[in-house]
């Protein structure tokens, strides 16, 4: 994948390697608000794990299960953004930000990118998008980009505590898909 | 056979072997149309042989744990299959069909409910999902007969035959909610 610029200062890229640091530094300040939501980001506890996270990111896109690009704000690297469970034209989209630039509107635009990727790039019919109930600031992404509630899906997702939470599931159709 | 003898006969499930697929592959060639509406993948059993091979990977599936599929048997007759998939964090998906002759008569209603048991008891599963299209009344009312919760409609997520797609109900039960 190319450098894709979202806008004069936020790009999308392919992962690095030598993103590792950077993007360990985002998850270790603030490992309990993630790990709220994302279980990796108990596990990720050195630059090393997040590296070998990378390399196995790079392997996946190679085989084509995985989409996924790097989010760089004023050429820092802040968050992620991905496509998987690629499955009869649907994906999936996963998403998370450096929590000192959130609400600012960075991942709505980026997930603006990554539909006009997987629509008219990756041929995709449908883009679905889960979220927990109370993580409103992903459901607010969400539902800036106009997504459609399908739907909550029940126990859906597992916790590190080894219970399961509900997930609201959104969707996006091709031909809903504008800039 | 005169299809009113059928409630009187005893509604089992057997491990699947290659030696069922004669009978397997006479159920859904003789109901061909009305098979492949809702399950897509009928289109590529076009003779025994093609039933057999599909039975031999779902019996390297089921070794890997991946896969989990039964024969439903009728008395002496072979009626149907009903399998778990898609297992992932606890939950896994139902699929069933059953031949002409054995619809409409309660038996995938009494055969869900074992493989309830199956998947709750020995399987350890936290929940089971139903994925039904909205037009495929006959099976939803089976998910209605079992208590399955309705979580959402997944728009335009069922690929069909001719390349379209169908809205799908989404269902589930939980362990907790399995008597």
């Amino acid at each position: 994948m190319a450098l894709y610029s979202v806008s004069p200062t936020i790009q999308l890229n392919a992962p690095q390697l030598s993103d590792a640091p950077a993007l360990f530094a985002c998850v270790d300040a603030d490992r309990d608000l993630l790990s709220q939501w994302l279980p990796w980001a108990a596990t990720t506890r050195t630059v090393a794990d997040e590296a070998a996270f990378l390399k196995y990111c790079q392997e996946r896109i190679t085989s084509h299960q995985l989409w996924l690009a790097v989010i760089l704000v004023a050429d820092r690297p802040a968050g992620m953004i991905d496509l998987h469970d690629f499955k009869d034209q649907h994906a999936s989209v996963g998403y998370w930000l450096d929590h000192t630039l959130r609400g600012k509107g960075i991942m709505t635009q980026c997930l603006a990118a990554v539909e006009e990727i997987g629509f008219n790039t990756l041929g995709l019919h449908s883009i679905n998008l889960l979220a927990e109930p109370d993580n409103h600031a992903s459901r607010a992404v969400a539902e800036h980009r106009g997504f459609h509630q399908d739907g909550v899906l029940r126990e859906y997702i597992p916790t590190i505590r080894g219970d399961y939470r509900d997930a609201v599931v959104y969707s996006k159709l091709d031909r809903e898909f504008t800039a | 056979m005169k299809p009113h003898f059928l409630t009187a006969l005893t509604t089992h499930l057997m491990t699947p072997v290659v030696a069922d697929a004669p009978a397997l592959f006479a159920l859904i060639d003789q109901d061909r149309p009305a098979l492949a509406r809702w399950m897509p993948r009928t289109a590529s059993i076009q003779s025994v042989e093609d039933e057999a091979a599909f039975l031999l990977t779902s019996l390297e599936r089921i070794s890997a744990n991946q896969f989990w599929l039964a024969v439903i048997w009728v008395g002496p007759y072979p009626a149907g299959t009903i399998d778990l998939h898609a297992f992932k964090d606890g939950h896994a998906e139902i699929g069933y069909w059953l031949g002409r002759d054995f619809r409409g008569k309660g038996i995938m209603t009494h055969v869900l409910g074992i493989v309830e048991d199956v998947a709750f008891s020995q399987l350890n599963l936290n929940k089971l999902e139903l994925v039904i299209a909205t037009g495929n009344t006959s099976s939803q009312a089976v998910a209605h007969r079992r208590g399955f919760h309705q979580d959402g409609i997944l728009r335009e997520h069922l690929l069909t035959a001719t390349g379209s797609y169908d809205d799908a109900v989404i269902y589930s039960k939980l362990k907790r909610d399995f008597h």
